[in-house]
């Protein structure tokens, strides 16, 4: 059977992206499913959920309104919660039931924001994608609802595509959004505060995060940045939003290690005056017999930084994700068997990934790197901060 | 773009009304997709001179993937129109909606509208809107007018009843509206006062009246349209004349 795992885990749905990703802006987030289906999502693979309060709900979906068809049922749940909690904005996601039935979450929202004036919108999911596919969209939903072009400098709508402004580092201080972050691959406010710190010693501005210690305001003044920092494939489509409508460059990698946090500083100096876009990790890489285990922009930056800081070869083996070759190098593989995977490992000598990766790397030396959306909770106290400091985990 | 569903009852003569107005727009110089969207997967034949095109739905089950390609999903028939079919599970089997909604997500992921850039795009849809699926294509983005094809035939009015307050159902959805109703003879009993009646009392506009025309069978034996059999007829001139008329709203639209 492929694609199926058998020892392994398995990542978090695109349903807990949704969630992740819109935890912080102020919105009511409700996923279509069954009652006590949400229950996954706040045991595994929100960390924030006891801390932080955020409005996440399920409709409570059971099998007589599916073939009942009975959406009005859900709308005006919908416009009596909304009611009652006055949020900022309604996103909507559906669980495989829905998405297998067809019901039509776009025109759910239509009617709800019709009723209730709320901003509403639906975000594609299936409950069988990734988290990656969910955040994506999550994201990109919102941009595009709550993006206030008209705060943004004016140098940076498409149409004026001749910027005067050159940033040197020190005139002229150039506004830096981090796409992309969530707990489901930065699991702990440290990460957040290494990279806002990185950004600030780097002598820039943080102008907004999508989407940890976030609000909806940062989404509004998104296009005021002048470059973009997308830290995980889940930022992606958002990047190349901003870059196609706004004309704001953006920047793949984690500033991990010493060496290569350098090269992301260069790199959004470099982006941010030439209005290009840059793969960090672009030439940084070399075939080895270390491999690295995880999401593709995380895992490449690794690698990245392990052979400039280390002089050590690492591959990237994406074991979630869409395939990304414009970061992953041709001898990277993406895979998402576990068979294969488990045959793969067998090449390498080192193996870097999370605990739960073990049972398929029996006789190698394995490095652990707990993941969130892989493990949950689980191995979270032991997740290091590899975020511009010396990477002592090898 | 015109986007239009065509519904009513299964056997009235919706996928020969669909064919016949596509290859009218295409005889006017418009560039169109016909999908036909029921599991017998016959609404395009009269496009294809009998080569059939394969359904999407065959296509999954023949090679259990899906496909990667437009070309491997959709012919090209008369006039240029592209032809695609949704097709059906196993008879008696599956879910024929869910198989709808399938090849619509199918459809969006390989940009057919981006690809072909039609000026038109009409889906031919099974008989009722008896579930989700059927309602797929009068969805926001999808088809944005309805036309209801009906004859005099009771069960033929009542089958479009039920199509008219469907869609009137869904109208806080911002779907599709009904555009009015293609008065396909039967020649049944003082057919036409049933048609104006019902039409009337549901405040809807005839925009065709197709006459039962022997010419029309005699090219679907041939597996042709009445307008590629001959355009001068006076029953492909009442598929121009509504071709004509949905492609002058449309410009006004513009």
């Amino acid at each position: 059977m492929n694609q199926t795992a058998r020892i392994i885990s398995i990542y978090a749905a695109d349903t807990s992206g949704v969630c992740s990703a819109l935890y912080e802006f102020g919105g009511m987030t409700v996923i279509h499913d069954a009652s006590g289906c949400n229950s996954t999502y706040t045991t595994h693979d929100e960390p924030r959920w006891y801390d932080k309060k955020s409005m996440m709900f399920i409709s409570g979906l059971t099998e007589k309104d599916a073939v009942m068809g009975n959406d009005d049922k859900f709308i005006n749940d919908l416009i009596i919660a909304a009611n009652e909690l006055n949020p900022k904005f309604i996103a909507l996601c559906a669980s495989p039931l829905p998405a297998m039935i067809g019901t039509d979450l776009e025109a759910i929202a239509y009617a709800v924001e019709n009723e209730t004036g709320i901003p509403s919108f639906s975000v594609k999911t299936n409950g069988m994608n990734s988290y990656i596919y969910g955040i994506q969209n999550a994201f990109l939903e919102l941009a595009k609802r709550f993006i206030n072009a008209k705060s943004s400098s004016n140098s940076n709508i498409k149409s004026n595509i001749e910027s005067t402004v050159i940033f040197d580092n020190k005139t002229s201080k150039i506004k830096v959004n981090i796409l992309g972050m969530t707990p489901l691959d930065f699991p702990k406010k440290e990460y957040f505060n290494s990279l806002k710190s990185f950004i600030e010693d780097s002598g820039m501005i943080l102008n907004a995060c999508m989407g940890m210690e976030t609000s909806l305001c940062e989404v509004e003044n998104l296009a005021d940045a002048n470059v973009n920092l997308i830290v995980s494939s889940s930022g992606k489509p958002l990047g190349e939003y901003l870059y196609d409508k706004y004309n704001i460059p953006y920047v793949k990698g984690v500033p991990y290690g010493i060496g290569f946090a350098e090269k992301i500083k260069e790199s959004l100096i470099l982006s941010a005056n030439k209005k290009t876009c840059i793969d960090a990790t672009k030439d940084l890489r070399e075939k080895g017999r270390v491999a690295i285990l995880g999401e593709s922009v995380l895992s490449a930056s690794l690698a990245s930084a392990l052979l400039i800081d280390k002089g050590i070869k690492a591959d990237v083996l994406e074991t979630v994700g869409e395939g990304d070759f414009e970061i992953l190098k041709d001898f990277d593989i993406s895979c998402d068997d576990e068979k294969i995977l488990e045959d793969t490992l067998k090449n390498f000598d080192t193996i870097i990934g999370d605990p739960l990766f073990k049972p398929i790397c029996k006789g190698k030396n394995f490095i652990e790197l707990p993941h969130e959306a892989f493990s949950g909770r689980c191995f979270t106290k032991n997740s290091p901060n590899l975020i511009n400091t010396n990477i002592s985990i090898i | 773009m015109i986007k239009i569903a065509i519904y009513g009852k299964g056997g009235i003569g919706k996928s020969t009304i669909t064919s016949n107005l596509s290859a009218a727009l295409a005889h006017l110089g418009k560039r169109v997709i016909q999908i036909g969207c029921d599991p017998k997967a016959d609404s395009t034949a009269n496009l294809l001179s009998g080569n059939p095109v394969l359904p999407v739905m065959n296509y999954m089950r023949d090679f259990d993937k899906e496909p990667e390609s437009l070309e491997e999903i959709s012919r090209v028939g008369f006039g240029n129109v592209l032809c695609i079919e949704t097709g059906g599970p196993t008879p008696g089997l599956g879910c024929a909606g869910r198989g709808i909604i399938t090849t619509f997500s199918l459809l969006e992921e390989l940009n057919l509208f981006e690809k072909f850039k039609p000026d038109a795009v009409l889906y031919d849809v099974l008989g009722d809107v008896v579930c989700g699926g059927f309602a797929a294509p009068i969805r926001e983005g999808l088809a944005s007018k309805v036309i209801i094809v009906t004859s005099g035939e009771k069960m033929a009015l009542y089958a479009a009843n039920n199509i008219n307050s469907a869609v009137e159902n869904f109208k806080e959805r911002s779907y599709a509206s009904v555009r009015g109703i293609v008065f396909n003879r039967r020649n049944v009993l003082n057919e036409e006062e049933k048609v104006l009646e019902f039409a009337k009392s549901h405040n809807l506009e005839i925009i065709a009246d197709i006459p039962r025309s022997d010419d029309i069978i005699r090219f679907e034996d041939e597996g042709k349209t009445v307008i590629e059999g001959d355009p001068s007829l006076d029953v492909s001139k009442r598929f121009l004349d509504l071709a004509k008329l949905l492609i002058k709203e449309d410009e006004e639209c513009k």
